[in-house]
């Protein structure tokens, strides 16, 4: 068995499930910290840590036969009730010293500076011990996390955003910090003092924003970026466009700006019908149901700083706050975080803000402090899905196909830039959806506002950009009179075509695949009887199609796995994903059945630290390398990514599948050969059957067989991979014992039954082809969504009465999961379409009075999500594309399988009453406004 | 505030204990009892997630409630079972079994305001069956006003209704 990770010695108390540790020393460039990752919990450290009493077997009986399980491998701890979560635990659970509790204040004006934090409001035995301020922070010398606006207001400055943290209180005890909380929930005690009114700040776009244009030729682009290059443009159009740019970067800008300009005017020229709208989509909250929670504790005798915390970005989280204290007069030379099953995520967890507040809080008390939201901050304070506006133009000839596309997207980022840039680039790099278009000038930015920051939310700028392209679609079919699915039929994209940045497409895009079914379907083809039918009675009746072509992942992918093999043929999985209930943990403790013909018996998940022997930094590959013995380090363009549940079944499963390939090609196979004395035997030959390895006229092997006379020949029993996704997966040679092997990874290192962890050089690397970076993204999810509505005509009520998905996943690893994402997506597109919204500004959430509301419409600042009596109940199906060829890798689905259905539902409404509401979310306000 | 005496049973253990008389009922149960299944989200009665099953005396229907504004002053006397006390011994209550069998739940937070609430049910169930063909709207009506923001519901409805059509003698 290999060792896993370096032991540390660790307090009595602490329970020995909990005493796994992983390092990570300066990784991505991170000041002089040590980085400590620990998951908490597996089910077994659940049980062992649990406070019910009578603990029954942790996770017994989740396994069904070789690669699949019977139920989610973290299952049983969650219908027990035992701690999985961040806010199960106190610090006693962890060995710490009793906490204290942390309290943030919020800002709930802008534009007007803080004077003051008069905590003797509170009652004498409801205050605080400690007050953390602007002050107390430029004192400390603390650094703001790059590129975001101050984490607390700096002393005598005024807020940048509505729920801006003023300070953070630290409470002796529970009681005291209840006695507070409960004052401020029951009376008028403003504890911040404002003074004088200043400017609101200049408007400011988050950089960089995203400009693309195109225009195609015949066989190969005109102008592209891909083709040309990346713009520099922070605004649109341009600012500056020299008559004889100085620099590149300008010049591809400018040579954009000029072809747009020439788009621009043909698409004024009146050779074709130009359909032009504005949409808008409003800011929603992503509403994972655990707040966000946690534990920090600044051990100054360790000078480290250790975080317990659910959180999709564990590497963000800890590098964030290595950075925060990297140059501080009390130095923090330890990071650790103990990363939880999130309760809950859709991306909002990704690089919140709530890790740095913790961090802040810890490091100054004296003591582990233990911060919540609640919900109301949680409304206040969490970060959002982008609401924007988006100015949509196609155009099209008298044949009805699209020539033109012009997409203007401006989106409200909100106090802090987070993800906006990003979010904004994945909108625009959506504009264009599953069409050709010939010509294309797409614009989309983040703008910074005073509201609640937005960020990463499941989707990405997708779901926005998806409503505006397909609800522009239906109404160019109507405008035309002819069918909308064969509108989109005559434009779809086709496998030799170019997205709007220019890149090919490199897979079977089954597009049409999507549109037979959906055409062909009873839904849509008895939508104009049912409609008629009920003209006349009290209920409008309306059927919508949209169409979903999605990238997931994020361009350049970096995916560790590893997984290792005890003698006794137990086998381990190793992860740095954070499993949020998307089902990863499940998903990969199968995935090992492919090459190692079993489930795995346990799974590591969040485990980012476990990677130091791979020796990872990030950068590129470097000329050499290409055909030589690797000399520039283990570099690569991406060491580790945020964890999302459309990443699992495409990237981390490709991933493990190359770590299990190692371990069977290198050892198991081997180990087959020795144990049926058959030198010769080729590995074509072999394969698993019910857990055994066989071969023809040979005794079949256990896995447990095969591990003892690999470890007694001391083969290797560990594999840890990095692999790298950027229009194709990196490959390199690797010799671990015999020939060199070629395998889909770039990072490789191996334990041996009596070794540590050793890198394998790489060679021959296979990088990625010049202006792979420039794609945007390269493997997309065809989708597609019919929804049916029925319409209270005297109230306005919009009733979503059937969906049926269509989409093709893959290879479909765990059936349920693949449709418990998809009846999860249909739920949140149902919300999106018709009953979730947050206003900007001052009445928004970041004035810390919202909440939810127990009922639809709802009042005052009260939000409503979607309930089971909200969903088609019995009218919901999945209709699965057949995978093509044998054993296709699994795409990415959780996005695909909710972007289509918002703007299916605003196509059906529509369709219903004949109006058409551009504004989300589609209220009987709105519909009735426009009778 | 004063602490007063509170004597209560949770999943069937026998409690003497001297608390602040405003602490509510999961503070209670989470804090102070380490019984982690009861969950905290909007703490305004709203969501579902801090729903335990509540007995408040000896011959009073076992009922259903929201434990983030019940103050452990209103429970004096009651017995309280909570997602810990669904199982015997080994064995899984059938309503946590199907909940795994069904894929009834993704990241979980939700599941022991959906078990407990559909235990209720079950035990409502077994003393006044309900027509099997309205199973699923007593099953809705009961569920309706949980919030999970993972699943879409209908998993959690399927394994309810699956796991009462095993049982005998609870629909007619």
């Amino acid at each position: 068995m290999p060792p896993s990770v370096p032991e540390v010695p660790a307090p009595a108390e602490l329970p020995a499930a909990l005493h796994r540790r992983t390092f990570l020393k300066g990784a991505a460039g991170i000041a002089a910290a040590t980085l400590v990752i620990r998951y908490l919990p597996g089910p077994a450290a659940a049980a062992e840590t649990g406070g019910a009493e009578g603990d029954l077997p942790p996770g017994s009986g989740w396994q069904g036969p070789p690669g699949q399980a019977r139920w989610r491998i973290d299952g049983f701890a969650k219908v027990t009730g035992r701690k999985v979560y961040a806010s199960d635990y106190r610090a006693a659970d962890l060995g710490w010293p009793a906490e204290r509790y942390a309290l943030v204040v919020r800002a709930t004006q802008v534009n007007v500076t803080i004077t003051d934090v008069k905590v003797d409001a509170l009652p004498a035995d409801a205050r605080p011990m400690l007050v953390i301020d602007g002050a107390t922070v430029a004192a400390g010398q603390i650094t703001d996390p790059e590129n975001q606006t101050p984490l607390i207001v700096p002393a005598g400055a005024a807020a940048d955003y509505y729920g801006q943290p003023v300070a953070i209180l630290i409470f002796a005890d529970r009681a005291t910090y209840r006695r507070a909380t409960t004052a401020l929930s029951q009376g008028n005690l403003p504890l911040v003092v404002y003074g004088a009114p200043v400017s609101p700040p200049a408007s400011e776009v988050y950089g960089p924003a995203t400009y693309m244009v195109r225009v195609a030729g015949q066989g190969k682009d005109v102008f592209s970026q891909v083709l040309d290059g990346v713009t520099d443009s922070l605004t649109y159009p341009p600012d500056a466009c020299p008559a004889q740019p100085v620099d590149p970067h300008s010049a591809v800008t400018c040579e954009a700006y000029a072809y747009a300009q020439q788009i621009q005017q043909e698409m004024s020229g009146g050779q074709w019908d130009v359909y032009q709208q504005e949409y808008g989509t409003q800011i929603i909250d992503p509403l994972f149901m655990e707040r966000e929670t946690g534990i920090g504790w600044y051990e100054a005798g360790t000078k480290t700083l250790h975080l317990l915390v659910g959180t999709q970005s564990p590497n963000d989280a800890v590098s964030s706050t290595a950075e925060m204290f990297g140059s501080t007069q009390r130095p923090v030379e330890t990071v650790e975080l103990n990363a939880c099953y999130p309760g809950g995520g859709f991306g909002g967890r990704d690089s919140s803000a709530f890790t740095p507040i913790l961090a802040m809080a810890a490091y100054f008390a004296d003591a582990p402090v233990y911060l919540t939201y609640d919900r109301f901050e949680q409304f206040q304070a969490g970060h959002k899905r982008h609401g924007g506006t988006l100015a949509q133009t196609i155009a099209v000839d008298k044949d009805g196909t699209f020539q033109a596309l012009n997409a203007k997207y401006e989106f409200n980022g909100g106090g802090q830039a987070n993800m906006s840039p990003w979010v904004a680039q994945l909108a625009g790099l959506s504009a264009g959806g599953a069409y050709a278009f010939p010509r294309s000038v797409v614009s989309a930015c983040s703008d910074r506002t005073p509201s609640v920051t937005s960020g990463s939310m499941r989707g990405f700028g997708g779901p926005q950009a998806l409503f505006a392209l397909e609800s522009l679609i239906d109404e160019i079919a109507a405008t035309r009179g002819i069918d909308p699915i064969d509108l989109r039929r005559r434009n779809l994209l086709k496998q030799t075509d170019r997205t709007v940045s220019g890149a090919p497409l490199l897979q079977p895009v089954r597009l049409t695949e999507i549109l037979d079914r959906a055409q062909a379907h009873p839904l849509w083809q008895t939508r104009a009887a049912v409609k008629a039918v009920s003209q006349d009675g009290p209920l409008a009746y309306g059927v919508g199609f949209a169409l979903s072509f999605f990238g997931y992942g994020t361009g350049t992918d970096g995916v560790v796995a590893g997984v290792e093999l005890a003698a006794d043929g137990t086998l381990k999985v190793v992860s740095n994903a954070i499993d949020m209930g998307n089902g990863s943990a499940t998903t990969l403790a199968c995935a090992t059945a492919d090459w190692l013909g079993n489930n795995a018996d346990n799974v590591t998940m969040g485990a980012t630290g476990y990677w130091d022997p791979l020796e990872l930094t990030s950068g590129g590959y470097g000329t050499l390398s290409r055909a030589h013995a690797n000399t520039d380090g283990q570099t690569t363009p991406a060491v580790f990514m945020s964890s999302s549940a459309c990443i699992t079944a495409f990237q981390q499963v490709h991933a493990l599948n190359q770590a299990c390939q190692v371990l069977f090609q290198s050892s198991l196979f081997p180990a087959a050969q020795a144990l049926w004395q058959a030198p010769q035997l080729n590995p074509a030959n072999v394969g698993w059957q019910g857990g055994k390895l066989t071969a023809p006229g040979l005794a079949p092997l256990t896995l447990a067989q095969l591990a003892a006379q690999a470890a007694s020949a001391n083969r290797v029993m560990g594999a840890m991979v990095h692999a790298l996704f950027q229009t194709a997966w990196v490959s390199a040679e690797y010799a671990v014992d015999g020939p060199p092997q070629r395998w889909e990874i770039d990072a490789l290192a191996v334990a041996r039954a009596n070794g540590d962890w050793k890198v394998v050089p790489r060679r021959r690397i296979t990088a990625p082809a010049p202006g792979a970076d420039r794609w945007g993204r390269s493997v997309y999810t065809a989708s597609g969504c019919l929804a049916a509505v029925e319409i209270d005509r005297s109230s306005g009520q919009v009733t979503v009465s059937e969906i049926v998905g269509f989409l093709d996943p893959g290879r479909v690893l765990q059936p349920d999961i693949v449709a418990g994402q998809f009846e999860g997506g249909v739920a949140q597109g149902i919300g999106y379409a018709l009953y979730e919204g947050l206003p900007p500004g001052a009445d928004g959430p970041g004035n810390g009075q919202w909440n939810l509301a127990f009922s639809f419409p709802p009042s005052g600042p009260q939000y409503y999500v979607p309930r089971l009596g909200d969903m088609p109940v019995g009218k919901l199906t999945l209709d699965i594309l057949p995978p093509v060829g044998d054993r296709p890798p699994g795409k990415g689905i959780a996005e695909a399988v909710m972007t289509p259905v918002t703007a299916a539902i605003a196509n059906a409404v529509a369709d219903a009453t004949g109006k058409r509401v551009r504004q989300l979310p589609i209220t009987p306000d709105k519909l009735q406004s426009l009778s | 505030m004063d602490a007063i005496s509170l004597n209560i049973t949770v999943n069937g253990k026998a409690y003497s204990l001297s608390v602040d008389p405003s602490m509510t009922v999961r503070e209670l149960l989470h804090d102070e009892l380490g019984l982690t299944g009861t969950k905290i989200c909007c703490a305004i009665w709203v969501c579902g997630v801090c729903t335990i099953a509540i007995q408040y005396a000896g011959n009073d229907s076992l009922e259903s409630t929201r434990t983030c504004g019940l103050k452990v002053s209103d429970v004096n006397g009651a017995s309280l079972t909570t997602v810990e006390g669904l199982a015997d011994g080994d064995n899984l209550h059938p309503l946590q079994q199907v909940f795994l069998e069904k894929y009834a739940f993704q990241c979980g937070y939700c599941t022991p305001g959906f078990l407990m609430e559909a235990y209720v049910l079950w035990e409502t169930l077994k003393k006044s069956p309900v027509p099997k063909d309205q199973l699923d709207a007593t099953i809705s009506k009961a569920i309706n006003n949980h919030i999970c923001r993972c699943t879409g519901y209908v998993r959690y409805l399927d394994a309810i209704r699956a796991a009462i059509l095993a049982q005998p003698g609870m629909t007619t």
